[in-house]
């Protein structure tokens, strides 16, 4: 039996390799973003694991069996708050679980596994692209991997020693990686049951000794508190496993379990007919890459990831990435949770009133949908963080802290929020609390550290100028209300700061959008001080209605509405009378006009308000 | 032999190791005439003689730090520490302030600093009580809840050394609450547990001679008559609000309420005659040691529209502190009397606790509703149920002060206050003496000084019992899960279908 190592190899293969650890690379950094994950409040507060650098972390990772990977995948996870070091840590380990499978086929089977020892990394790249955390995965694998290796030089050690190391190493990798434990055992089982001692027996045992807390943990999850208290463990978190961790070890199992059988396939393939072999290794290689690039076309979800892209450009205020993103779509592929994103955006831009009916707009577009079980969490945040910015801070906490209370881990945005808003409400010492909590997060530790300086020295609100804006529009008049209607308070953000743009403007639009002319004008007949600009383009075409439905807003007029747009407007009209004419009945002549006028005024407020739809042409395409 | 000998090596590399971390000299130091601040703070509190070590964080900056705890007797505890963590040594602290009952102890703390060297502080005093406290305290541990629950827990607590362990978890009972734990007489081996979950309903749950029991019925407030035949329970329909700017979001209101008892022979459960009645709110039962008098809250219905939430005059809701008399033997209820009325107080009087000993009454005011935990303005009050006169203890805070109980002695009282940050309950201890007479208050000690900083839930409901409940909360998680509840027979109505009886009328408001 030849064993090669690492230096053996050829350098065509390891440049081979070393090309496609490459192409992993910039297919996470670039495609895929890990960025994303760390940064959707979904897949963070439901399987993303904290991570804190704290000794009481370390020691409650210390304390039950797999939470030493567990520590170590928490750690290595934290790298995806950035794309390129988030992939440079999935590739890293990526590489790893591949180098050590190879090495385990070559010395159980005496040949290399060839492109079969990506596997794993294969598998980490398509959970990473559904938006899943592959890390855990891939740092078990290598975990058991590395330590099948050192089982298999423990087998050549004197038979006295053997009996002492083996069941350590057992102990020891159990202890380290849970339910990797269970995979070792059947992998060394099988690495040893050709050899005529008690060791097959003893790694048999293992295999048993360690499926059941797995078993029990994964397949009864239903019924957890069956989890605790078994003779093995008393806690299930290094237990339970997920789809993905079950194939990998599947495959790892599998891969070795006919290591011979691809040992001999492959030489057949490539060393016993030498002139063959070039085209045979070339063919073998596209065959191989063809392969990974169907597994990743049909495995990608496109789906979640723009779910989780959207949530990420709200969450850093990238409204023109937000518009861009909107502008790409189709119709049928606008969500409500695009739509609330759009119009945020559209706020920040400071052209929502001039702009929002050139997008597909409904009544309920500045509201968010009653949250689902799928969308729950990003949409509660989004609705977290617009309440919060209208000064409805109350109503900010409480989403935040049913989000807290939901979450499995806890994103430490969702943290640093609850303390922003406890700032916000005059509450320095809850703020306190959750700042000192956060300063062992690695990501958000420093910001914390700095506010928790600047409230020792007594600086309001941190001394953030942002949090101070919000405390001057938050609401101060309490009135007690039932959830339902703790939404509907935006009167009194009104009443505490009529200035409060975002709030005026969510509210006049909102009359727009539900085609309520009446509370429009009223809102408009007694503006706040926005500086010296002209009406926006949209209350003018509303204005323009005003006068057309029901009489009011004629004095105003030559003032306020741009000629212009009064010409447009004559147009519009004129255009839907003539329609309207040659049409049997109001029906047909609303179907025919929308269709035949959509082009020219389709992004006018007065498109939206006779026919309950807006959006310039290219959304009707 | 070996492994003895392993110990002492250890240990002995332990002492070099924090000898060499602060090496300090009394000699060399300079006495500041300064109180230290440590948290949480300790000075000038009384503790039980098997109070475990009051672990504290030094605030005063520093490279070093040791501190010596003296008594009048016993051999002085000195701990040296190189960060401000202050870490005592269990069985040393035990000793010392076993040693110690019924005298003060010493608390002397030096700090080093890099260049003024060590500096040693004023000694803060702390007072030793002759009586024990109970060993085990049990409370709920859950992130402040709104609408949604997902992880909530009760948990026990050893005041001897600070280790804590799960009773039972909602996570037993898919994800479901666990709430409104009663013990009998602070034992641990016989308590009501009340559940909700989506899966598994409502119930209570009895924990008796080791084993769990599921009732198919659902217990509000509980109280355990003395004798342990019967318990009292109040049912409520309580719905919850939100506040658009007050500081505490969250507000409760019953909307409808009244007392019942479940005797636990007969399996019955009977309303309280002359107590569950139309038109008024009764809750939070509790029992007079004697097991004769029963004690309750009652408020007047002050809405007719009972959907409404919340109600228009939901602010204008003061419950009254009744008492109805009972008598065991032959069970009977005498006529409900007023003890204190909120025309009296304007304050609304809540959750009631009668002392082991009979002599005390310990409950909340709050400026309105049922809820003390969700009000400001609750604070506790001690009345001397000889005279019927009551004060303001002087342990409240400006903050939320609620969910009392009393140690099986009659000398300890553990309250849940929100004093730290106005967000998050902490349990605080108390010393009272024979005269009624508080002592300043001193957070549960922890064996990480600083654990409580930072984290981030409460400590609720907190109830001293004697001993650690045995029973596994996989077993109580069990019953809870279990479908084929033990069937609980009613002698009246429930409330949901009660006809409103002028008979029984309703105490006078």
């Amino acid at each position: 039996m030849s064993h090669k190592t690492l230096g053996q190899y050829r350098p065509a293969r390891a440049m081979s390799f070393a090309a496609l650890l490459v192409a992993h690379f910039l297919y996470v950094q670039l495609h895929v973003r890990p960025d994303f994950l760390f940064n959707s409040i979904e897949v963070f507060g439901s399987s993303f694991p904290n991570f804190s650098t704290s000794r009481r972390f370390l020691v409650d990772a210390l304390s039950y069996p797999g939470g030493v990977a567990g520590y170590l995948s928490a750690l290595l996870s934290q790298a995806y708050v950035s794309a390129w070091l988030g992939a440079l840590v999935t590739t890293v380990l990526a590489a790893a679980v591949t180098v050590t499978l190879e090495h385990l086929a070559r010395r159980q089977s005496g040949s290399s596994a060839g492109l079969l020892a990506l596997g794993p990394a294969l598998l980490g790249l398509i959970v990473v692209q559904r938006y899943l955390l592959a890390v855990p995965m891939l740092v078990n694998l290598t975990l058991v991997t590395a330590c099948s290796l050192v089982f298999l030089s423990l087998l050549q050690w004197p038979s006295r020693w053997r009996i002492a190391a083996i069941p350590l190493l057992f102990a020891a990798v159990y202890y380290v990686t849970g339910w990797g434990g269970c995979l070792f055992s059947l992998v060394t089982t099988m690495a040893a049951v050709k050899s005529r001692t008690l060791v097959p027996l003893v790694c048999g045992l293992g295999v048993l000794f360690t499926a059941y807390p797995v078993l029990q943990s994964t397949l009864l999850v239903e019924d957890p508190s069956l989890q605790y208290g078994s003779l093995f463990h008393v806690d299930n978190r290094g237990m339970v496993v997920h789809w993905y961790d079950l194939a990998g070890a599947g495959y790892v199992v599998a891969l070795l379990a006919s290591a011979r059988a691809c040992a001999a396939f492959l030489d057949t393939c490539f060393r016993r007919a030498p002139r063959a072999a070039l085209w045979r290794r070339t063919a073998g290689w596209v065959v191989g890459l063809s392969t990974v690039v169907a597994c990743l076309t049909v495995t990608y979800d496109q789906h979640r990831r723009d779910f989780v892209e959207s949530e990420y450009l709200v969450r850093r205020g990238a409204w023109d990435a937000i518009r861009a993103k909107t502008d790409m779509r189709q119709i049928d592929q606008l969500t409500a949770v695009n739509l609330f994103d759009l119009n945020l955006a559209l706020f920040h831009q400071g052209v929502l009133s001039e702009e929002m009916f050139r997008y597909p707009q409904n009544p309920r577009a500045l509201a968010l949908p009653t949250p689902t079980r799928v969308d729950l969490f990003p949409v509660t945040l989004r609705d977290a963080l617009l309440s919060f910015e209208l000064g409805k801070i109350n109503l900010a906490k409480m989403m935040l802290y049913e989000l807290y209370e939901q979450s499995v881990t806890e994103h430490p945005y969702l943290l640093n929020a609850l303390a922003e808003c406890h700032l916000v409400t005059g509450q320095p010492a809850a703020a306190r609390r959750w700042y000192t909590h956060l300063t062992h997060d690695l990501v958000y530790g420093r910001r914390a550290t700095t506010m928790l300086k600047r409230l020792d020295e007594g600086a309001q609100y941190g001394a953030d100028q942002r949090l101070a804006e919000v405390a001057d529009r938050a609401i101060d008049r309490d009135t007690a209300v039932s959830a339902r209607y703790l939404r509907q308070i935006s009167e009194l953000l009104l009443d505490k700061d009529k200035d409060n743009r975002m709030a005026w403007e969510y509210r006049v639009n909102t009359c727009l959008l539900n085609g309520d002319l009446r509370s429009f004008y009223e809102y408009l007949s007694n503006p706040p001080e926005f500086g010296a600009r002209a009406l926006p383009r949209h209350w003018q075409e509303a204005l323009l209605l005003c006068r057309e439905v029901d009489g009011t807003a004629d004095a105003q007029l030559p003032e306020l509405v741009g000629s212009g747009l009064q010409t447009r407007f004559d147009q519009f009209m004129e255009a839907y009378a003539r329609i309207a004419q040659e049409c049997t009945g109001p029906a047909q002549a609303n179907q025919l006009a929308s269709r035949l006028l959509r082009k020219e005024f389709g992004g006018t407020y007065f498109f939206y308000y006779v026919f309950h739809e807006s959006g310039d042409e290219r959304w009707y395409r | 032999m070996n492994l003895r000998l392993l110990a002492q090596v250890a240990a002995g590399a332990a002492i070099v190791g924090v000898g060499c971390a602060a090496p300090f000299d009394p000699g060399i130091s300079v006495t500041v005439d300064e109180k230290v601040s440590i948290a949480p703070d300790y000075s000038g509190i009384t503790v039980p003689p098997n109070c475990a070590p009051l672990n504290f964080v030094v605030a005063t900056r520093g490279s070093g730090y040791a501190v010596t705890v003296q008594g009048v007797h016993g051999t002085p505890l000195r701990v040296a520490s190189s960060n401000s963590r202050i870490v005592f040594p269990l069985r040393p602290w035990k000793n010392l302030l076993a040693g110690n009952a019924g005298t003060d102890i010493h608390l002397i703390v030096s700090v080093r600093d890099r260049a003024l060297g060590w500096r040693t502080f004023r000694p803060l005093v702390i007072g030793v009580a002759r009586e024990p406290i109970d060993p085990y305290l049990a409370c709920r541990i859950i992130k402040p809840i709104f609408r949604p629950w997902k992880r909530v827990g009760i948990y026990q607590r050893n005041l001897e050394t600070s280790e804590i362990r799960e009773v039972v978890h909602g996570r037993n009972l898919g994800n479901g609450c666990v709430n409104c734990h009663c013990f009998l007489n602070n034992s641990p081996d016989r308590f009501f547990v009340s559940t909700r979950s989506p899966r598994y309903g409502s119930a209570a749950i009895l924990v008796e001679d080791g084993q769990a029991t599921k009732l198919d019925t659902k217990f509000g407030y509980t109280a355990w008559h003395p004798s342990g035949t019967m318990v009292t329970y109040s049912k409520m329909q309580v719905r919850q609000f939100f506040h658009t700017a007050r500081t505490e979001i969250r507000d409760v209101i019953d909307l409808a309420s009244s007392i019942l008892y479940y005797s636990v022979d007969k399996n019955l459960v009977r309303e309280v005659p002359g107590v569950a009645a139309s038109g008024t709110l009764e809750t939070y039962p509790a029992w007079a040691s004697d097991g004769e008098t029963l004690y309750f809250c009652s408020a007047p219905v002050l809405w007719d529209t009972p959907d409404k939430v919340p109600p228009d005059d939901y602010a204008k809701v003061k419950y009254s502190l009744w008492k109805i008399s009972y008598n065991t033997d032959i069970d009977t209820w005498g006529v409900p009397d007023t003890v204190l009325s909120s025309a009296k107080t304007n304050m609304s009087v809540l959750l009631p606790r009668v002392s082991p000993n009979g002599k005390f009454l310990l409950f909340c005011m709050c400026d309105y509703g049922v809820f003390p935990a969700f009000q400001k303005s609750s604070d506790l009050y001690l009345m001397d149920l000889s005279t019927g006169n009551y004060r303001r203890l002087d342990i409240n805070s400006p903050e939320s002060e609620s969910w009392h109980c009393w140690s099986s002695n009659s000398r300890w009282i553990a309250f849940s206050s929100k004093r730290e940050d106005g967000e998050f309950t902490r349990t605080y201890l108390s010393y009272i003496d024979e005269n009624g007479d508080a002592r300043k208050p001193f957070v549960v000690p922890r064996k990480d000084p600083a654990f409580d900083a930072s984290f981030l839930q409460t400590y609720s409901v907190p109830e001293f019992i004697t001993g650690p409940v045995r029973l596994r909360g996989r077993v109580i998680g069990a019953a809870a899960r279990s479908d084929s509840p033990k069937s609980v027979s009613y002698e009246q109505p429930s409330m949901s279908t009660a006809a409103p009886s002028s008979a029984n009328a309703a105490p006078e408001q």
